[in-house]
């Protein structure tokens, strides 16, 4: 399919794995064709926006151990310590 | 530390989720007490060291010898990176050890409109997105990929990843107009 030949495609420039002649090719395509323009722009857009996503989630599992250390009656003494450090003020 | 790190792959979510357990225990208080000598708070502590956990996950590659060798003292040292960005601190004042210096943690290169893209994306095209983070964040070999999300090829993996690209990337222009253009 033409599409997804050209999501591909678009897919390579961002991660800079084409090959010279073809990247000139492209960036040449880039300056005559503003919708091609607007699909790579939006494209690296979603990149941005799934790395975000993808931190997001990382950072949830991260929020989960924090929970499961300080919610465990087991760890009191660990709680504790780290309390301790904050309450001199 | 190192022997726990080596027994636990960071890129197998159950095996991470207990890593980050260990992680947590054997280093928070380490950065607790780092950001509680310079005022900070408790919560302080607590989102600076979960993005440290992010910063650490992301940097994980074979390659990292640091991850490998002393990952506690790395993931201090990533969680003092992270408070002198977050608190503009002089790096002078901070007084890292040469491994530390050697750290650099990625850019918040985010832009406010794209929280409320993300969020709609991770409800409207879940499947989806889910399938991209595996490739483009968390970047798993195709073949885990292919295993994982129960695909019967690597190619068929490959393929329904353009697929997902141009359906968000459609949704991403769709949306851009309301929420951003005309905000």
């Amino acid at each position: 399919m033409k599409t997804l030949r050209e999501v591909k495609q678009i897919d390579h420039y961002l991660f800079g794995k084409m090959s010279v002649g073809s990247r000139l090719l492209f960036e040449a395509r880039l300056l005559i064709d503003p919708p091609l323009k607007l699909r790579v722009a939006l494209q690296q857009k979603l990149y941005s926006i799934i790395k975000r996503s993808g931190r997001r989630q990382m950072k949830s599992e991260a929020a989960r151990a924090h929970h499961q250390l300080f919610s465990d009656p087991a760890k009191r003494d660990f709680q504790l310590s780290v309390f301790e450090l904050f309450s001199k003020k | 530390m190192t022997e726990i790190q080596s027994s636990f792959d960071i890129r197998v979510p159950e095996e991470r989720a207990l890593l980050f357990r260990q992680l947590y225990e054997e280093t928070f208080p380490k950065v607790a007490k780092f950001v509680a000598n310079r005022g900070g708070t408790f919560d302080d502590a607590k989102d600076i060291f979960q993005d440290a956990l992010v910063i650490l996950y992301e940097k994980s590659t074979p390659e990292n010898r640091f991850l490998f060798e002393s990952p506690e003292r790395y993931l201090v040292g990533i969680a003092k990176h992270v408070w002198i960005r977050k608190f503009n601190s002089d790096y002078k004042t901070i007084g890292l050890d040469e491994l530390e210096k050697m750290i650099t943690i990625p850019e918040d290169d985010y832009k406010d409109g794209e929280n409320r893209l993300t969020s709609l994306l991770e409800f409207a095209g879940k499947k989806c997105l889910n399938l991209l983070r595996a490739f483009y964040y968390d970047g798993l070999p195709l073949e885990q990929i292919k295993t994982s999300f129960g695909f019967s090829t690597a190619h068929s993996a490959s393929a329904q990843k353009f697929k997902c690209i141009e359906k968000m990337r459609n949704i991403v222009q769709e949306k851009s107009m309301g929420y951003e253009d005309f905000a």
